[in-house]
């Protein structure tokens, strides 16, 4: 098909045919079209299907308020639902599809909704699907979520990538209409740090869509002039496509730059949009006014649309929706569209003004039928408009031809960005319409159209003066810029909200089907204020947020009421402005880049090794190094465990938290936030310390080492290195200012591994360099201190257990870690060294019962961890006091307790709940487990869990039920130290 | 002489388990891992702040406030925190900067080694703002030469020193992050040089 509807002159490069398909047809268009002006180009006005009743609906708008031709954009996996064809920029090989609609646009089975249209008003749902209650869920809700809907998702994973940023400036102006260009352009010669976004790929606003002069000189070609003079200066950014979403606390702003949308696909590397974050000083809100309907019987045919998009379609996009067009006003400026088309030679065949004052002399421009005081009473046509009945002033009715309507209800000023603070707009009788109230975003000042200043003049000098008073509001230096000229017209307008005459529906809200009766029969119910007005019937809370609408509702709610739309009110105005993809607001932070990775030192050797790592936190760790032969994790972990309880392994334990803490009260310090005392630590001793939280519950265990008088090394469980050190921070800074004292991580600064095994002390010998003894004797349990090793490199040796044998902790610079861990492999393969994951590692200390994360749950007390008596009596720490309070450590609270399958062999599930075997289906549960493990070498399963009164209950059988696997078993109450209770291997 | 172990058995390696520094360049940018940078950091005790001050000024030629960043003929200081500094100097020549430190500050400061406990990246080219400005939040056109300041990247804690503005900064990052922020760098470096392309 040809572009039948192409009028001449236009912003387009009628050079370069760009071909594109609609619902598989295809059609051709040119750079600078919008989808939708090139299905108008091409003849086609049919765009969608409403999405309740299935009308037939063609575009309304020219801009982001479109409720109607929204189409499924691009295919398979990027394929988009709900984009409005209205700001779909036009590209070579573009591919829509229609959406909500079976089997084609043109016959939409679903269409037959509309016979019911008397059954499915507002309230349908509410009032029909209560009974039988069961069948909601299974029922109706799923016939009613295919009945109704708009887009469909492609189901496929969305191929591209999006970024964010962050921007600042002096002042950020949204929307490059007149008012925005001349504030900008004010704001920028004057030096300001400027940013000027505008959702439009071309700036301008209204400039582009009017014929008319500033300065002497075209609107549109003054607006590429100013744009150009823009792009010069380097302190101002321009933001084409980039709608700016919301105003948020202090002057900030969201803003969606579409960076690769008028492409088929983004090219490698592109991020197809991008989610800035404006820190602005200063806000100009130049966005302009958005046109509204008159409802009135069948005032949703294809073909009807707003005045001012029938003009911006004429004289931006050399387009009419149809070669013989009427328009129905209330103001002048409805005449405006019908001056335009007939210059462009489109057959006028009348304006409609319901003004009775609206003659030929005060209101036409030019020579087309005026019918004053008529009004619209009906359109024809159901695929596509084919004529409109008026009734004229003296009473008669005539029926004019024409495959276009232009309606000028009037212009509602954009004040959605005003609102977003909780400001609230307030009633103009001037322009009939909501202007921005007094409480505005912090910084934010409003020009133009958007402030109800509906002349080019009007807007021009606005947002130079409001630029100024940004300026100097900062300080900066202000020097005024001539006001252009232009035009500054009267806005005339006579409020007409719907044509009363006529039984059928009249179209409020075109996206989610809301009619004046709709509203009516919401007042006649009792839903009058306006946000039950909005839930009940849907009004404005579909993807336009009710931009073309909401004003036709509050009317129709005001009269209904008898009160005024001011008295009525508004609903509230949230972000977005627009729809925003999901993926724009994940940003780069999707998939495994959803979080940052930490990789411990070893991690390269443990690659080459085949470990199987698992996540820590955002740590990556070994969890087990297969080898050949080796069919199941257990068969690696059991060997892993066994070969440190028989010779020796090692494990990166860098990722516990490190905490360098020095100065003259160090001491006195770790003596207050630990329980149990740590005043009187000798250097070069260790001590393992619990730390509670205020409310006395344990909050994190691990080891202190003495280095000298003023210096330990604090380490925490890996969970929670970073709570421990806020913590200690807060109670620095906050509790003991006075305190001389001084923190700072060392997490990353040393590769710390555990060497653990009765060879232990063998293999390090082999690397500590001569002059350090660290034989049992000078280096016993318990000693740290630092050393040198393999040559001269400085190491600390830290003599602790967390499996229960001789082990020790040596750290060296994290550069040298990779090293270390191949310079332990080799000289330990005497010893059959073995590296060793987190399982075995979780094995080891199960099989000793160390308490580690899932015993610290943030629920258990000392007491209940068996470390009572470690809370100290005889010094005031954070959270003794607490930990003794009433009720806590009760006798027949929980205690941790071992636990071992009465099989033997069978796995204790972490988590299960603990009963005594006498217990009844209804019994209470008396504990759980926190941890388990298959134990090599004690042939078993065991476990650790918290159990009421355990230290009363060694031997006991409870029974393990596990509910959620269907599992219920025995098990055995033991000692939680499953080995050497003694302790005499670590002290070996 | 250099400040350095002797000879020791063990190799040190880079944040990337590589022998040598990664070096990506991507556009007009390049983002280069610098491992020879020993970095001590220093926190005064209470009562000596001013004589730690002065004598950290003595060694970066000039005072060092909180958030900037100074050069002196052998080290570099940057303020962190209240009454805090980081001092980095060049690893083949003070790997033992921290202990050299400690001994001049004696007990006025706590001196503690974090040579290895941040990595640090140059990142350089013309108009690298633009890539910075999808990393953090600071207003980089208010960072001046020679600013340091410590914030966000991708949920990563880090410095960001200017160097010179638009041209050239430092960005040093908890070590076990290197990979995590070399990838988001990158992407981003990547993401505007592809947008460049764009007409």
């Amino acid at each position: 098909m040809s572009q039948i509807n192409r009028l001449s002159g236009g912003q387009l490069d009628r050079s370069r045919p760009l071909t594109f398909t609609f619902d598989g047809r295809s059609y051709t268009g040119h750079p600078g079209d919008t989808l939708a002006s090139a299905l108008l180009a091409n003849g086609v006005r049919l765009m969608g299907r409403s999405f309740k009743y299935h009308r037939p609906r063609g575009v309304v708008s020219a801009g982001s308020e479109e409720p109607n031709a929204l189409v499924e954009l691009r295919t398979g996996a990027r394929q988009e639902p709900n984009t409005r064809a209205t700001v779909a920029e036009l590209y070579d090989g573009l591919s829509a599809q229609s959406q909500n609609r079976w089997p084609s646009l043109a016959f939409d089975a679903l269409g037959v909704n509309d016979l019911f249209s008397n059954v499915l008003t507002a309230g349908f749902y509410y009032k029909t699907f209560m009974w039988p209650r069961a069948f909601w869920e299974k029922f109706y809700e799923p016939i009613i979520r295919r009945a109704a809907g708009l887009g469909s998702l492609s189901m496929e994973a969305d191929p591209d990538a999006y970024d964010k940023g962050f921007l600042h400036c002096d002042l950020l102006v949204i929307g490059a209409g007149p008012a925005g260009l001349a504030a900008a352009l004010t704001a920028g010669r004057n030096g300001a740090q400027v940013i000027l976004a505008d959702e439009d790929f071309t700036l301008g606003g209204r400039l582009n869509a009017e014929v008319e002069e500033i300065d002497g000189t075209p609107a549109h070609l003054w607006a590429a002039t100013a744009v150009a003079e823009l792009q010069t200066l380097p302190n101002v950014r321009l933001m084409h496509r980039t709608t700016v979403l919301g105003a948020f606390d202090h002057g900030t702003y969201a803003a969606l730059e579409r960076n690769a949308d008028h492409v088929a696909a983004p090219a490698p590397d592109m991020p197809r949009q991008t989610l800035w974050r404006i820190y602005a000083r200063q806000s100009l809100l130049c966005a302009g006014a958005t046109e509204r309907m008159i409802a009135f019987q069948n005032n949703d045919r294809p073909g009807v649309m707003m005045a001012g998009a029938m003009r911006a379609y004429a004289n931006r996009w050399a387009v009419t929706a149809g070669q013989q067009v009427a328009v129905f006003t209330n103001t002048d400026n409805g005449h405006r569209t019908a001056r335009d088309l007939a210059a462009l030679g489109v057959d006028v065949v009348g304006v409609i003004d319901s003004r009775p004052s609206a003659t030929a002399t005060s209101a036409a421009l030019g020579d087309y039928p005026l019918f004053a005081g008529a009004q619209v009473v009906d359109a024809k046509g159901k695929l596509g408009l084919t004529g409109v009945t008026i009734r004229r002033a003296d009473g008669s009715t005539r029926t004019l031809p024409c495959q276009a309507l232009g309606v000028s209800g009037g212009w509602n000023p954009n004040v959605s960005l005003t609102c977003h603070q909780r400001g609230r707009p307030v009633w103009n009788d001037q322009i009939a319409s909501f202007v921005p109230g007094a409480q505005l975003p912090q910084g934010m000042r409003v020009a133009g159209a958007a402030a109800g200043l509906f002349s080019t003049a009007e807007a021009l000098q606005s947002g130079i003066d409001a630029a100024r008073a940004a300026l100097e509001a900062l300080d900066l230096k202000t020097t005024a810029l001539p006001c252009p000229r232009a035009e500054d017209g009267a806005y005339d307008i006579a409020p007409l909200w719907y044509v009363a005459e006529g039984k059928g529906r009249k179209w409020l809200d075109f996206q989610n089907d809301v009619t004046v009766k709709d509203v009516k029969l919401a007042h006649q119910e009792g839903f009058r204020s306006v946000e039950h007005l909005k839930r009940y019937t849907t009004l404005g809370m579909a993807t336009d947020q009710g931009k073309t609408s909401n004003l036709g509702g509050l009317a129709v709610m005001a009269e209904a009421t008898g009160q005024s739309i001011a008295e009525t009110g508004t609903t509230m105005f949230r972000p977005p402005y627009t729809p925003v993809a999901m993926g724009a607001l994940a940003g780069r932070a999707a998939g495994k880049d959803f979080k940052p990775t930490r990789l411990t030192p070893s991690h390269h050797w443990a690659e080459e090794q085949g470990a199987v790592f698992v996540e820590a936190g955002l740590w990556l760790r070994a969890q087990y190094f297969p080898r050949q032969g080796e069919t199941h994790w257990r068969q690696t972990v059991d060997r892993e465990a066994l070969a440190v309880r028989r010779s020796v392994g090692v494990c990166d334990v860098t990722t516990l938290g490190k905490i360098d803490v020095q100065g003259k009260d160090a001491a006195a310090f770790l003596n207050l936030v630990y329980a149990n005392g740590f005043a009187k630590l000798p250097v070069g001793k260790c001590r393992y310390g619990v730390m509670l939280r205020e409310d006395g519950i344990a909050m994190d265990d691990g080891t202190a080492a003495r280095l000298a008088e003023d210096h330990f090394v604090v380490t925490t469980t890996t969970a929670n290195a970073g709570p421990v050190y806020r913590h200690m921070e807060f109670v620095r800074q906050c509790l003991v200012p006075e305190m001389d004292v001084q923190l700072i991580s060392t997490t990353d600064a040393w590769a710390q591994y555990a060497v653990a095994g009765p060879n232990a002390r063998k293999l390090l010998q082999k690397l500590v360099d001569p002059g350090h003894d660290i034989s049992n004797e000078a280096f016993p349990f318990m000693g740290c201190g630092e050393i040198t090793i393999c040559g001269g490199l400085r190491a600390r040796l830290f003599r602790i257990s967390f499996s229960g044998e001789l082990a020790y902790e040596i750290a060296v610079p994290t550069r040298y870690g990779d090293a270390l861990m191949r310079e332990l492999m080799t000289e330990g393969a005497e010893f059959d060294v073995t590296p060793y994951g987190t399982e075995a590692l979780g094995v080891l200390r199960i099989e000793k019962g160390h308490a580690t994360a899932n015993e610290l749950n943030g629920q258990t007390s000392a007491d209940h961890l068996g470390m009572g008596r470690m809370v100290s009596t005889k010094k005031d720490s954070i959270g003794a006091v607490l930990s003794r309070r009433d009720g806590l450590n009760a006798p027949e609270g929980v205690r941790l307790m071992g636990f071992e399958a009465l099989d033997g062999e069978t796995t204790l599930p972490a988590g299960s709940h603990l009963f005594a075997t006498t217990a009844t289906a209804q019994g209470a549960s008396e504990g759980w487990l926190s941890s388990a493990a298959y134990s090599p070498h004690l042939g078993k399963s065991i476990a650790l869990g918290f159990l009421e009164r355990g230290q009363d209950r060694l031997g006991e059988v409870v029974t393990v039920a596990n509910p959620l696997q269907g599992q219920s078993l025995k098990a055995r109450v033991v000692s939680p130290h499953f080995i050497d209770p003694e302790g005499e291997r670590l002290r070996a | 002489m250099p400040d350095q172990s002797p000879a020791p058995r063990l190799i040190a390696r880079t944040a990337f388990g590589a022998d040598h520094p990664c070096v990506e360049t991507i556009g007009p940018w390049t983002l280069t891992e610098c491992p020879n940078r020993a970095i001590a950091s220093v926190a005064a005790r209470q009562g000596h702040e001013d004589a730690v001050a002065a004598t950290l000024a003595t060694l970066a030629s000039g005072p060092v406030d909180l958030g900037t960043l100074r050069r002196g003929p052998s080290v570099d200081v940057f303020g962190t925190a209240l009454q805090q500094w980081f001092v980095t100097a060049d690893h083949t020549e003070q790997e033992h900067l921290a202990r050299t430190l400690a001994d001049d500050l004696g007990m006025t400061a706590s001196v503690t080694e974090q040579n290895d406990g941040w990595v640090v990246f140059t990142l350089q080219g013309d108009g690298v703002i633009r890539v910075l400005e999808r990393l953090v939040m600071t207003d980089l056109r208010a960072l001046s030469n020679g600013s340091a300041q410590r914030l966000l990247l991708e949920h990563m804690n880090v410095f960001l020193l200017c160097r010179e503005q638009d041209q050239a900064y430092d960005i040093l990052v908890a070590r076990s992050f290197a990979l995590s922020l070399h990838h988001a760098v990158t992407a981003a470096m990547r993401s505007v040089a592809a947008l460049s392309t764009m007409s």
